[in-house]
């Protein structure tokens, strides 16, 4: 537990998610904002707004090029998925700078969660989700204690790599045996510091047994489902090399079709990587 | 030999390679279209995609011949704690092998 207390005593360390998602939470909260006011404060983060039309025109959102202005991409594919993809972005930015070890590289974490993102959003629109825009940054978000992990401790993290794939264990595992303490815990002090809403933390604790104890079901049995699918196709890499068994709940909740993967596999390859290429190059 | 594309991608003269519905079930394009740009336009009205098309790329050797398949399949058994217990779960697989063979059929191209 010693490295828990070394983690949490460096709280005031912790990376803070970027100012324009405090402002632009501010500005949604107001009944008043209208698009334009949402699309100003977009609009006066470069990189932001060029990643939110490029994601926009992407296949994920399905307008293909026809979207050119910010204000366009809130009314299109509205204001909640617009906050959550900048909040993404926000991310993936903070934890670019993590170093790699020679096991594991952040952006293969990326690689992973990104995969984890775009099938849970997939599953989120075949359920006909109504918080839909949650679906992608939940699976984003899963593993963050892996990278907290990676940030505050990469050597002992090199370790815990090393334990789960000369074990064949999971990285939970390893993380447990090696460090006392594992990414959920983790993952978890992060969501608190960050007071991200609850379906998001649930997604973080639970992804890996894919039950929780509200509302939250379908869209933690998701994340659990689809971090499941991203692991079977190698979609990045997340620190182990074992697929994990599906929650057999979790498919009586989701009632997916049976040629459910088969007949999305080129949309989920097609989304995986148009998001890789929006999110992970600069 | 077929390739999946996103409906972007679309160029003149390729081929549908499969017929298409419309979520009524009423078909939009049927298999053999030589297709154009404004084909495009009618699926994407649609929320259609990806489409199976023709390729020019060399006929791979790679058809899924069961040996290459026993091979990948034993790949991903390797790191699957599990067997498959139900039909949506060996869909899951079924997805994964296609994948690999995919990705093993691209790599022979290059």
């Amino acid at each position: 537990m010693d490295l828990l207390k070394k983690i949490i005593s460096k709280a005031d360390e912790f990376p803070t998610l970027p100012t324009i998602y405090q402002t632009l939470s501010d500005v949604l909260a107001n009944p008043r904002s209208t698009a334009a006011d949402v699309a100003e404060v977009i609009s006066e983060d470069q990189s932001a707004a060029s990643k939110v039309l490029k994601a926009g025109n992407s296949p994920i959102y399905g307008f293909h090029g026809r979207i050119s202005t910010v204000s366009q991409a809130i009314v299109f594919i509205g204001f909640e998925e617009v906050r959550n993809l900048i909040i993404a972005m926000g991310i993936i930015d903070i934890f670019r700078s993590v170093k790699e070890n020679s096991l594991l590289n952040p952006v293969d974490i990326w690689k992973h969660s990104i995969a984890v993102g775009t099938i849970t959003r997939i599953i989120g629109k075949h359920l006909g989700a109504s918080n839909l825009e949650n679906y992608f940054l939940a699976g984003i978000l899963h593993d963050i204690g892996k990278l907290l992990f990676l940030k505050f401790i990469p050597d002992e993290y090199a370790k815990v790599v090393n334990y789960a794939i000369d074990n064949n264990v999971s990285a939970r595992e390893a993380e447990n045996e090696i460090l006392g303490v594992n990414h959920i815990v983790a993952g978890e002090i992060l969501a608190e510091k960050w007071k991200l809403p609850p379906t998001l933390k649930d997604a973080i604790r639970y992804h890996t047994i894919g039950k929780s104890d509200n509302a939250n079901n379908s869209l933690v049995g998701s994340v659990h489902i689809a971090n499941i699918a991203a692991s079977l196709l190698s979609f990045g890499q997340a620190g182990d090399d074992i697929v994990q068994i599906p929650n057999q709940d979790i498919w009586k909740l989701l009632e997916l079709p049976d040629d459910f993967w088969t007949t999305n596999y080129h949309n989920i390859l097609v989304d995986y990587e148009s998001a890789i290429t929006i999110f992970l190059l600069k | 030999m077929a390739k999946v594309i996103s409906i972007d991608e679309i160029q003149d003269g390729m081929i549908n390679l499969e017929p298409i519905v419309n979520r009524y079930g009423q078909t939009l394009l049927a298999k053999g279209v030589v297709l154009t740009e404004q084909h495009a336009m009618i699926l994407r009205t649609w929320n259609i995609r990806t489409i199976r098309v023709n390729s020019d790329e060399q006929e791979s050797d790679v058809e899924l011949n069961d040996e290459i398949r026993q091979l990948i399949l034993n790949k991903i058994n390797k790191r699957l704690e599990w067997s498959p217990r139900n039909p949506i779960e060996n869909n899951m697989i079924e997805m994964a092998v296609l994948h690999f063979s995919n990705e093993l059929s691209s790599s022979q191209q290059e």
